[in-house]
């Protein structure tokens, strides 16, 4: 209720927020509240009437009676405002405009046990009066008795607007622990004893042994302002008595007409026993049991808005920066290993011409004498990329010629030639220090995209063009390897594939 | 731009944008096409690209065997096109480029 309040602080539910707490006896959270509330609402008559029971609970009569005669036009045929009324009178002394009041609560519920008790307690009065509240006020006593009711139940009706709509069942008046000397007067309608509390001291007893059971009337459609109207009944033990559950109000939940299902009645406590502590019937009542669950919800759900208010919010998981991943076959790894380390070799000596050593992908050895021709066929000269091949020894030399057409065009920045892992195998772009972390990020993307694809069951990817504002990046497949190229953006990609098939077809016959 | 622009051209076989999350916008797909699978997918690559490459802007181009896939990265959402593979691209793309 608390959370409801807080999110919506015109909600009526803080007549029930106060309601539990009067119950729990926290009297001047109960009136904060509805001070609260009532300063948001000022026409809820409902509340003003728990206000008055606040503050006749905590003895402050005039202001009580102050505030329940002001709302009396409009609540004169309410059952609890009257009830409050007699209870404030007859605190005040002034017994006829009690029993008055008590009379209009038999009026309205003629089983009001309250109204019926206190009428009775009128009648045995003698004439003369106190003058005065405080001479009302009981001597203490050594034998006070304060009659304990049987079962004391809380009904909160929510009614709507006029409080006369509001069918009062059998409620009765929650006896304000008034204190009588001497005085036993067990149920005779009831045919059981109540139990009786022997009290040494005689001030008014707080209502604070309450039944939590709330009727909620929810409101019509039509009506858009429901009120909660709470009213303090005693329960009948009769199979009749309609028992309805406290539920937590909120004008969002409200369903029109809806009453909750409501819970059985507990039990009733033990009315022959005798002489308990008024914390032993607090403890053994049902009702207190209930006020204690709402004291829990309440607890809980201040400690859940308190929480939600402080807390801070988890830290978002860090997202893992994402790396390149580069495994590499140990077979690739070393075929490529003993590549390089060949080009490394070959091109660190001065190289000598070796014309009629044709493309073999093994270094020549000089020092072999040259197998005598056996037909002419054999000594012609070898063509001009096996013969610059065999003049350095790498396979990769087979490369340059077309590569070098390739990167002699304006629109082309840069190339380079790295394995699906991201590793790199040439580079063409010597000036450009980012290569091979370029390799690698692109082997990712291509790696995505090739997942991607297989999912789709379109096939291979063949191609990449990847267009960023400043350079155009061309990814083509050639075999387990890829070319990139760098160009401008104005770069004609027909062009560049054109140029760029001759060497894919060179890198698939080298690398395979 | 509206998507007909694009899918009345020849081969094409659908075009659509789709949020970065891969949840379609708008798409027109030919029968047999999960507009929904291309669109998770171009979301997905171009989400790639764009945090590989840290780049706001772009357009990624697949060839596949079959076919050629466009996309194109806007702030908001991802425009793609999927066509075959004898389409043509040039006109694909220039369409592409122009796209909003």
């Amino acid at each position: 209720m608390a959370d409801e309040l807080s999110i919506d602080s015109k909600a009526l539910i803080f007549a029930t927020l106060a309601d539990v707490y009067l119950s729990s006896g926290m009297l001047d959270e109960a009136i904060s509240i509805l001070k609260d509330g009532l300063a948001r609402n000022p026409n809820y008559t409902l509340a003003k009437i728990i206000l008055g029971r606040a503050y006749y609970m905590k003895g402050e009569t005039d202001e009580a009676l102050k505030l329940l005669e002001a709302i009396y036009p409009e609540a004169k045929d309410s059952e609890n405002e009257n009830l409050f009324l007699g209870h404030c009178y007859k605190r005040l002394a002034d017994f006829d405009k009690a029993r008055k009041h008590y009379e209009a609560v038999l009026r309205i519920n003629p089983d009001n046990k309250d109204a019926k008790k206190e009428i009775t307690t009128l009648g045995v009065m003698p004439a003369q009066v106190p003058e005065t509240a405080a001479e009302v006020k009981p001597e203490p006593k050594a034998e006070a008795v304060y009659e304990a009711p049987s079962e004391i139940e809380v009904k909160s009706i929510v009614d709507i607007k006029g409080m006369d709509q509001a069918v009062p069942i059998k409620e009765v008046v929650l006896p304000e622990g008034d204190i009588t000397a001497d005085k036993e007067t067990p149920e005779p309608d009831m045919g059981i004893q109540e139990p009786i509390l022997k009290i040494t001291v005689p001030p008014p007893i707080p209502e604070t042994i309450v039944k939590g059971e709330v009727e909620i009337v929810l409101p019509t459609k039509e009506e858009t302002e429901p009120e909660v109207h709470v009213s303090w009944v005693e329960t009948k033990n009769e199979a009749e008595a309609i028992q309805k559950v406290d539920v937590p109000v909120s004008g969002a939940e409200a369903k029109p007409e809806a009453e909750v299902p409501v819970k059985e009645t507990e039990t009733a406590p033990p009315v022959r026993e005798e002489e308990k502590t008024m914390e032993t019937l607090i403890a053994e009542s049902s009702v207190s049991e209930e006020v204690k669950r709402r004291i829990e919800a309440l607890a809980a759900a201040n400690a859940r808005a308190a929480a939600i208010e402080q807390g801070i919010e988890p830290e978002p998981v860090a997202e893992a920066k994402q790396k390149a991943d580069v495994p590499v076959s140990g077979a690739e790894t070393k075929d490529l290993a003993a590549e390089l380390k060949a080009e490394v070799e070959k091109e660190e000596p001065p190289k000598k011409k070796e014309p009629k050593l044709p493309f073999s992908g093994t270094k020549a050895k000089p020092e072999e004498a040259a197998p005598p021709p056996i037909f002419e066929e054999e000594m012609k000269t070898p063509e001009p990329a096996e013969a610059q091949t065999a003049a350095t020894g790498t396979p990769f030399d087979r490369l340059n010629v077309p590569m070098e057409k390739l990167l002699s065009m304006k629109t082309v920045n840069a190339a380079f030639i790295s394995s699906r892992d991201g590793l790199l195998i040439k580079n063409y772009a010597e000036h450009r220090e980012d290569i091979e972390e370029i390799s690698a990020l692109i082997a990712s993307i291509f790696n995505e995209a090739l997942e991607s694809f297989k999912f789709l069951n379109e096939g291979p990817i063949e191609k990449i063009i990847i267009e960023k504002s400043r350079e155009t990046i061309c990814v083509i497949t050639a075999g387990e390897s890829l070319l990139c190229v760098f160009t401008k953006p104005e770069a004609k990609p027909g062009l560049i594939f054109v140029y760029a098939r001759k060497i894919i077809d060179e890198i698939r016959e080298v690398l395979g | 731009m509206k998507l007909t622009e694009i899918t009345k051209i020849p081969k094409v076989l659908g075009a659509g944008t789709v949020t970065y999350d891969g949840f379609i916008i708008d798409s027109q797909f030919t029968a047999g096409y999960d507009a929904a699978k291309f669109g998770a997918m171009a979301a997905r690559i171009v989400g790639q690209v764009k945090k590989t490459l840290r780049i706001d802007e772009g357009a990624v181009i697949l060839y596949t065997s079959s076919v050629v896939f466009f996309a194109r990265a806007k702030p908001e959402h991802v425009f793609f096109t999927i066509c075959a593979k004898d389409a043509n691209l040039g006109l694909i793309k220039i369409k592409m480029d122009k796209a909003k």
